[in-house]
């Protein structure tokens, strides 16, 4: 086991070594940096959201060129020189990408070009946001979709368990932001029901109001994106406890456990639930770091949220390189070490489970 | 029953299997239908008639460019068929009056009166929706128009029809769908089909090459490469096939590691058949279980990438009729609830038909299943059954 873990250790190094090349080596094809971004900015032309919101993407992108700094007209070239010594843009790519590699593998991931704010505390400033989706959305799922996945597994076969399946596939299939907006028509928009409101994790008044006006405000605010999110979730859950229910009732032990005269109750929740909850918690690794750092940018947009999925999505809009990078290499390190951890519970769960085994 | 038949006995089972799944069934029926209606959308919702008929000659402008000229006209433009001018010198036979009273020529040729000097009667066949996807719709008020008896489900924020562009839209959304799960699952199939059956070194390097891909952000490869070359429907098509196709090489790496060391894989070796004929021939119709499982969330998973691509200003060229775009419009204009209720509805049916169709197929292909007589297939869960194992016997490999 240990050897595995090791090997496994070990390919971390080339994937992570290899996604930031290739992205590294893309970036250096676009035209337009955050250099042409800033300029763009003191012009006055800049604003990267408004071409966003409306709807015509490619304004930002194509309008400049990367020799002649077309936004930069008017504006003397010494200053040009001095902001592409400031983002270090006067080294060759293969200097900055050793030099920025280097500063990662210390875990020090610099500053964002646009914000004097470390790319760690931008990442911490929008967590509350997804913690907030995270957290929520996976409790309702996880209470709903376990005693759901239980009762299926018992009634498997009946018409119960069939619409139940069908209704959470059409909930998987669809889109969440669809869910979304109709929620936002309904409740939100103020033709029908004017009872959630639009935007924000919280009103503007929030420091004002007392502890429990706080809390009560917070709820009021993210009961939409929560449920919005939490749709999708139900099916996989669902359909994984009751599986693993039905292969676990059919078992000698269930067997015994009913001719010893137990009830049905203390039969599925005393003794069928401890293993056929092994796989569910064998996802919790990955849930936990979803929880923390997952984050939906149609979501966050729809609801004015600013969150992770947000963040991300603007770093790359406006070339903010270091957010880019930074938060790419750390997300992939995560997303490889918890598949890692993930394999692992597998083996701790189930002995049976070894990697090792094949030939 | 002597009736001799083209499909093979194992097919004629699944074909059997799968009419016995009512809900699949249905949903086919239904998607069939809506699709076959969306493929003549021009016949349906367009700005031009189907058929005119000018003096005595049948023409067809749903086909062929007509200038007004062609109707006795000014303009070598094409002629604008909803405009009362145009409608008045096709019903008269090109009477040089249209011009300046069209509606009362019109209302006298309804009547049935015989005009006097060149006047010969003629008509127009229009489409049920007088509107294509792109029509500017000419009625008064405020953008987004409620639905009304002209256009059933209103308008969006700048005027255009908006059944005209569902219909439109499903078709676009459909034909996308399609296109790119096709594409992706070969390439997927065959990437995996390698990946597993040749295992050890090929298996590991192509696993690293796989998270490195998976790892680069589309979104905003798709956005540059938009910036680049241009926004069009076949490159939109390509790039995603570009980052589609590794969602079924787990699932077939996982059943060819499976199978490679089965008797019957081992036994072909023996008698020398060759590797390609192995893999495609012998392994995949037993890996196809597994992959059909994958194609609904592939399907779905294309028309909401589209529609969140759209969503987000980054997706087709502005022209075209995309759901997605309607969506943006609904939550831009909250007022206008018709919008939000259109998107999601077509939505909802669109994909939940998609899911229930191929579900039924996999259902149809998977040997272990069981049909009761009555006709309900017993279960639908294996689906995250195979995912599950796939991921386990993936990781087994390594």
């Amino acid at each position: 086991m240990g050897a595995y873990i090791l090997r496994r250790l070990l390919l971390v190094i080339p994937t992570l070594l290899g996604i930031m090349i290739i992205n590294f080596s893309l970036i250096q094809f676009v035209p337009g940096g955050p250099i042409e971004q800033i300029l763009a900015n003191l012009e006055g032309q800049g604003d990267v959201f408004e071409s966003i919101a409306g709807g015509s993407g490619d304004a930002d992108v194509g309008q400049q060129s990367e020799s002649d700094y077309v936004g930069g007209r008017g504006l003397p070239p010494e200053f040009i020189a001095e902001l592409e010594r400031e983002f270090g843009f006067d080294k060759p790519p293969l200097e900055r990408f050793l030099n920025m590699m280097w500063n990662y593998m210390r875990f020090d991931f610099g500053e964002s070009y646009f914000r004097s704010i470390s790319v760690f505390d931008l990442v911490v400033e929008k967590m509350p946001v997804s913690i907030t989706l995270g957290l929520w959305s996976t409790l309702i799922a996880y209470m709903i979709s376990i005693p759901l996945g239980i009762k299926k597994a018992v009634k498997d076969g009946t018409p119960f368990d069939t619409w139940t399946s069908g209704a959470i596939i059409v909930g998987y299939a669809i889109p969440g932001f669809l869910f979304a907006i109709l929620l936002i028509v309904l409740f939100a928009g103020g033709s029908y029901f004017r009872i959630f409101p639009l935007r924000g994790l919280t009103s503007s008044n929030f420091e004002d109001l007392t502890m429990i006006g706080k809390v009560l405000d917070y709820f009021w605010h993210i009961t939409l994106p929560v449920l919005a999110s939490t749709i999708s979730a139900f099916a996989t859950l669902t359909l994984l406890t009751k599986n693993s229910f039905l292969d676990e009732i059919k078992k000698q032990y269930v067997i015994t456990a009913r001719a010893k005269g137990l009830s049905e109750r203390r039969v599925l929740y005393g003794h069928v639930f401890r293993n056929g909850m092994l796989i569910v918690i064998s996802g919790f690794p990955a849930l936990f770091i979803g929880v923390f750092f997952g984050g939906s940018l149609i979501i966050e947009t729809l609801f004015s949220l600013d969150g992770l999925g947000r963040l991300g999505f603007e770093a790359a809009v406006a070339r903010d390189y270091p957010v880019v990078f930074g938060t790419l290499f750390a997300f992939s390190l995560i997303g490889l070490v918890v598949g890692i951890l993930t394999d692992i519970t597998y083996v701790l769960i189930d002995p049976r489970i070894d990697f090792e085994a094949r030939n | 029953m002597a009736k001799r038949s083209f499909l093979s006995p194992l097919n004629q089972r699944r074909l059997r299997n799968f009419r016995r799944n009512r809900r699949a069934l249905w949903s086919l029926i239904i998607f069939g239908v809506l699709f076959g209606l969306s493929i003549f959308a021009e016949f349906i919702a367009n700005d031009k008639p189907i058929a005119v008929s000018y003096r005595g000659e049948i023409h067809m402008p749903i086909f062929k460019f007509y200038s007004e000229r062609d109707f006795g006209g000014d303009f070598p433009t094409e002629a604008g068929y909803g405009e009362p001018e145009v409608d008045c010198l096709i019903v008269t036979g090109g009477l040089e009056d249209c011009f300046d009273n069209p509606e009362e020529l019109i209302a006298a040729v309804d009547d049935g009166q015989t005009l006097e000097g060149d006047f010969q009667a003629g008509w127009m066949l229009w489409p049920v929706i007088p509107y294509s996807y792109n029509t500017i719709v000419d009625v008064g008020g405020v953008a987004p128009a409620p639905p009304s008896p002209q256009n059933w489900l209103g308008t969006d924020d700048t005027k255009r029809d908006v059944v005209a562009r569902v219909i439109y839209g499903f078709r676009l959304s459909v034909t996308f769908a399609l296109t790119v799960t096709v594409a992706a699952s070969i390439i997927g199939i065959m990437a995996g089909a390698v990946q597993g059956y040749f295992g050890g070194w090929t298996d590991l390097v192509f696993q690293r090459f796989i998270e490195i891909w998976t790892g680069m952000p589309s979104l905003y490869v798709i956005i540059i490469v938009f910036a680049i070359l241009g926004r069009s429907y076949w490159l939109l098509v390509f790039l995603t096939v570009l980052f589609g196709w590794p969602a079924l090489v787990g699932v077939v790496r996982a059943e060819f590691l499976r199978a490679r060391n089965l008797e019957y894989v081992r036994a072909a070796k023996a008698l020398g058949v060759r590797d390609r004929t192995i893999m495609f021939r012998h392994m995949l119709p037993n890996a196809m279980v597994a992959t059909l499982t994958m194609l609904p969330f592939l399907v779905t998973g294309a028309i909401g990438g589209l529609a969140s691509l759209d969503f987000l200003g980054f997706g087709l060229p502005s022209s075209a009729p995309s759901l997605g775009e309607m969506t943006l419009q609904a939550k831009q204009n909250l007022q206008a609830p018709w919008l939000g209720f259109t998107a999601f509805f077509t939505f909802a049916i669109m994909l939940s038909l998609l899911v229930f169709i191929f579900e039924g197929v996999r259902d149809a292909f998977d040997p272990r299943k069981t049909f009761v007589a009555d006709g309900d297939v017993v279960t639908d869960e294996t689906i995250f059954e195979t995912e599950q194992s796939a991921q386990s016997a993936g990781n087994d490999a390594r």
